[in-house]
């Protein structure tokens, strides 16, 4: 890239035991995380579990009680903030109210006391990447919320951060504009390069945006890793619960099998799971079994494979896309089950019908159970 | 409806305000009865003799420069204060609070004693000067302009204070982070976000210390010296002798530079960009 | 009551803040005739409620109502509400006499109503001509810090002299020419450095050479009592009076003298306001009853009181200038009054030039 604001130093981040307490509460535990060059990564977790915590700790915001911050392979934890070098875009922009739009964008660039013709230069470039060129003397009450949320963008980008640290920065915006400054903000960090790291509470943004994902919960990192492997392979019931939505039997191994572990579930029914042999847990051991609605199949009874559980339908709620079934098993769990509203004939299911579920033994995952 | 709301304050306005200056202005213009037992005609005179004696436009800069004084002073002193009172989080910020608000709940006459013990001849801090053989002989602290512009600074700068925190309170903390961020030390932070943002602010309480200054009295009554000679002494030596007519020149007078502040106060003291 | 006096009643309260309690009290004894009284704040009040005030009560059945303030504060009410006036009597300096007299807002005694005042000592009536007599006499003198000053000035022109020389150092307390005491002793040392009535420039240099020892130039009569005790200053311009009620208070070392050629008579005088309450009448006579000044004088020893049968307690006795007790009153000078009251503001107006605030 030839760009003013293509000349990112893809800077690599690293946690190290990072932890910090405010009072009681305990907002970032025993952190550690990865962040390769040129990533998007996201912090993602429910409200309170320690993002923007984690996110001011790299930015120098907030000093962690113990752990070190990592940039570029330098440890920062005594650098300043505004020596540290990096771009931060805040849920609410945090545009400067009495400076126009050219004034917010050049802020970093005078601070460095970068020479006028250059810092002119420079922000004509990064206000056109942004599609912002002629608004430039508007002050930020006067640009609608995504011309914020991109003079925000604009201005961070054009002092080359070495890391640029966003916090829920599309929070603010309705569905539409969020979706189309997703791709844009995505597009942006892969044009510039830049080392990412994202906020967000919003799981089908991180999957949408993100190279890797570190799902949070009460301070710590649950699991790290793509949007695919966090959602088809999640190792806790809270990451198979958090993102996208699960289904939960809780049960025992009774026994093994090659590439399959068989659970009897507390109701009494016994299904299987695939496993890798080694992993598999022992017989007796308490587990969980995850299925995700959309691998569940749905027929009449007597027509699958087995295991199947005999379940009657409690509910059916189309939702244009697809039809979810609230599924009530014979051994008294609930269930949910998607159904692709695809070209195949629809099947005709009423609440109250009787029916069987099943699923391929590979499609479920087998959690430990923490709460027994 | 909202006419009727603001009916409260008119009428108090119009109690409080407009008729003592009508007052103030009818008198202005009539000569002392004291001087003139018999009554006299309307006229400037005492206008006259206020504007066109140089020992009254002397008065008059000594008021000016005593105003400012105190309002840098205090602005300085108080901008730090209120932007800790307006940031911190700590538990304690009331106990700060009420430190802050402390020179108003005492009566003048209690805090001048104060001053008198800390500033006087034998007071604590000439004891103090001359115990560590800084100063030989004491240093004139009190009765004059210096001990003056120190009480007023204390009394008046909860005020200052307390306008400046309010405006810096409203003023987003991400602003300074983000500023930070971006490469801003905290005086470039000072610098190019809090200070112009609070501009709104440091009018007010520019405006209000002022005002609160060249009107004051008491102190510069029980602080002062023969040379601490401001226009509100002045009045008060005028009505002691009983001639309200020329205090009511002289008050005109404080009064026309009051309202030219507020009006300067209303075009300087702008945030960029607000609507 | 009749409308009328509730009709001037409720216009007094109208005019003046403070009058409105005393259209309470008005009310709330209908018995006999109210009135409302000007006095000094503090100690004063209970000098007149020991004597004078239930003298008053017991002559008509009707009760005082004091307002406290300084005589400034009593002549800026009376003059905003002249033809009813919020006050019916009040006190004042032997400078706020021919003023008041000057403005028209009070009226000359009458004989007939105020058969006491015959008694007063004519040093302290007839320099009023007949607009007021006076309660109680001080004198103006300098006190001291005996500890510092060992040889107090004899004369007020020794006392400018070694003020003007810097042998006190900047610790020298002077009346403001806004306070009585200011006046009549600055007119005594004008007069004694050969200035006139109508030329204070004599005073006026020599207070400017002593100006760089002033402390500062007192306008309330407590501000010397503090500035001596806490060794601000060592020497000041001020009463016996008050001094004495300093020295009791536990203070030794503060003294007075009397410089030569005698004390400048300072006198407090009663005064009844035109157009007020003809009641008022027969509270000036109780003041001019030599029991009520006595007791008046318990609150404060060392004051002299103006009746020729005055009997002082022991304790203000001892403290009396023995030219006043034997009635030569040698050691006291009178002041002018009535044509330095005429030429206060010129001299007001050339001390303000001259010598500043
Ligand atoms: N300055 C602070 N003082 C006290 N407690 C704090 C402070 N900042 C954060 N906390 C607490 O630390 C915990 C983590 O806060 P944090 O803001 O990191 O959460 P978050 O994951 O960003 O939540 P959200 O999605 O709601 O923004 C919360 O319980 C919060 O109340
Ligand atoms: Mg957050």
């Amino acid at each position: 890239m030839s760009t003013a604001v293509g000349r990112s130093k893809m800077a690599d981040v690293e946690l190290r035991a990072i932890a910090k307490r405010y009072g009681a509460v305990q907002a970032v535990a025993d952190l550690d995380l990865r962040v390769e060059p040129g990533q998007f990564v996201s912090l993602l977790g429910p409200s309170g579990c320690g993002k923007t915590t984690t996110l001011r700790i790299i930015a120098g915001l907030v000093r962690p009680d113990a752990g070190q911050v990592i940039i570029g392979g330098r440890v920062m934890n005594d650098v300043p903030v505004h020596h540290r070098g990096l771009g931060l875009v805040a849920q609410n922009y945090a545009l400067f109210p009495h400076m126009t739009v050219m004034e917010n964008v050049t802020f970093g660039l005078r601070m460095r006391n970068a020479a006028p013709a250059d810092i002119a230069r420079r922000a004509g470039e990064a206000l056109e990447m942004v599609r912002l060129t002629g608004l430039q003397d508007r002050y930020p009450r006067q640009l609608s919320g995504g011309q914020q949320q991109r003079v925000a963008l604009a201005r961070c980008l054009l002092v080359e951060p070495a890391v640029l640290l966003l916090d829920e920065p599309l929070g603010a915006l309705d569905k539409k504009l969020r979706e189309a400054m997703q791709v844009e903000l995505k597009s942006l960090q892969r044009q510039v390069g830049i080392t990412a790291i994202f906020v967000t509470h919003d799981q089908e943004e991180a999957l949408t945006l993100s190279d890797r994902i570190a799902v949070m919960h009460q301070g710590r990192i649950q699991q790290v890793g793509a949007p695919h492997d966090i959602y088809e392979r999640p190792r806790t019931r809270f990451v198979a619960e958090f993102i996208g939505v699960c289904n939960f039997l809780e049960g025992e191994v009774v026994g093994r099998q090659p590439g399959a572990v068989m659970i009897r579930t507390d109701g009494g029914a016994l299904v299987a799971v695939g496993a890798d042999a080694h992993g598999a847990p022992a017989e007796g051991v308490k587990v969980v079994v995850a299925v995700r609605p959309e691998k569940l199949v749905v027929g009449a009874p007597g027509t699958s494979h087995s295991p199947a559980l005999p379940a009657r339908v409690e509910a059916v709620v189309y939702v244009g896309t697809a039809v979810h079934y609230h599924l009530r098993a014979a051994t008294g769990e609930r269930l949910i089950a998607y159904r692709q509203n695809d070209a195949a004939a629809p099947v005709a299911l009423a609440p109250g019908a009787e029916v069987v579920v099943s699923w391929p033994a590979t499609a479920a995952r087998l959690l430990p159970d923490v709460s027994g | 409806m909202p006419a009727l709301l603001l009916t409260p304050l008119l009428v108090f306005l119009l109690a409080f305000f407009v008729l003592p200056f009508g007052v103030m202005l009818y008198e202005s213009l009539y000569l002392s009865l004291v001087q003139n037992p018999a009554g006299s005609a309307m006229t400037f005179a005492n206008y006259t003799k206020a504007f066109g004696d140089a020992f009254y436009l002397r008065v008059l800069l000594q008021t000016v420069a005593l105003g400012v004084a105190v309002t840098a002073l205090a602005l300085v002193l108080g901008y730090p204060v209120a932007y800790f009172l307006a940031r911190t989080r700590s538990r304690r910020r009331h106990v700060l609070l009420f430190l802050v608000i402390s020179p108003l709940v005492v009566s003048i006459v209690i805090r001048s004693y104060g001053w008198m013990v800390l500033l006087g001849r034998a007071g604590t801090v000439n004891t103090l000067l001359q115990a560590l053989g800084l100063v030989e002989r004491p240093l004139p602290l009190m009765y004059n302009w210096f001990g003056v512009v120190v009480a007023l600074t204390h009394v008046l700068l909860p005020f200052m204070i307390l306008t400046l925190a309010s405006v810096i309170e409203g003023i987003p903390e991400s602003l300074e982070d983000t500023a930070a961020v971006l490469g801003a030390g905290w005086w470039s932070r000072f610098r190019h976000v809090i200070l112009p943002l609070s501009m709104e602010g440091v009018g007010a309480g520019v405006t209000l210390v002022f005002m609160l200054t060249i009107g004051s009295f008491v102190s510069i009554l029980l602080l002062g010296g023969s040379d601490t000679l401001v226009l509100p002494l002045l009045i008060y030596q005028q009505i002691t002798l009983l001639n309200n007519n020329f205090a009511a020149a002289l008050g005109m007078l404080l009064l026309v530079l009051s309202v030219v502040l507020l009006y300067a106060q209303a075009r300087i003291f702008r945030v960029r960009g607000a609507a | 009551m009749g409308t009328g006096t509730t009709r001037r009643a409720f216009l007094r309260a109208l005019t003046v803040g403070s009058a409105g309690s005393a259209w309470a009290a008005r009310l709330a004894h209908a018995a006999g005739p109210n009135i409302v009284a000007g006095s000094f704040a503090g100690v004063w009040v209970d000098g007149l409620k020991a004597g004078v005030i239930p003298c008053y009560k017991r002559k008509t059945g009707g009760d005082v109502e004091l307002v406290v303030g300084t005589p400034t504060d009593f002549v800026q009410k009376v003059m905003a509400t002249r033809d009813r006036p919020a006050i019916d009597a009040m006190i004042g300096t032997d400078a706020d006499v021919f003023q008041n007299a000057q403005l028209g807002i009070i009226e000359k005694l009458q004989p007939a109503k105020l058969p006491n005042v015959a008694g007063i000592l004519p040093i302290f009536k007839e320099p009023y001509e007949g607009w007021a007599f006076g309660f109680d006499g001080g004198r103006d003198g300098v006190t001291y810090n005996a500890n510092k000053v060992k040889n107090p000035p004899k004369s007020w022109i020794e006392f400018t002299e070694r003020v003007a020389k810097g042998e006190f150092g900047r610790a020298v307390l002077y009346p403001h020419l806004t306070a009585t005491d200011g006046l009549a002793i600055t007119w005594l040392i004008n007069r004694e450095l050969g200035g006139s009535l109508a030329d204070p420039s004599p005073v006026i240099r020599r207070l400017r050479e002593m100006k760089p020892y002033i402390t500062k130039f007192w306008t309330s009569n407590a501000e010397p009592g503090t500035a001596l005790t806490s060794g601000e200053v060592d020497i000041a311009a001020w009463t016996d009076g008050r001094t004495f009620g300093v020295q009791s208070a536990g203070n030794r070392h503060i003294q007075f003298a009397l410089p030569a050629p005698g004390s400048p008579m300072l006198t407090i005088c009663f005064m009844k306001i035109k157009n007020g309450s003809d009641a008022a009448w027969e509270y000036l006579n109780c003041a001019a009853d030599a029991k009520n000044q006595a007791l008046w004088n318990q609150y404060f020893p060392g004051y002299y009181m103006t009746h020729q049968n005055n009997d002082y307690p022991a304790a203000s006795r001892e403290k009396q200038d023995p030219t006043s007790l034997d009635r030569s009153f040698k050691n006291w000078i009178q002041v002018p009054w009535k044509e330095l009251s005429r030429l206060r503001p010129q001299w007001m107006e050339a001390w303000t030039r001259e010598i500043g605030a």
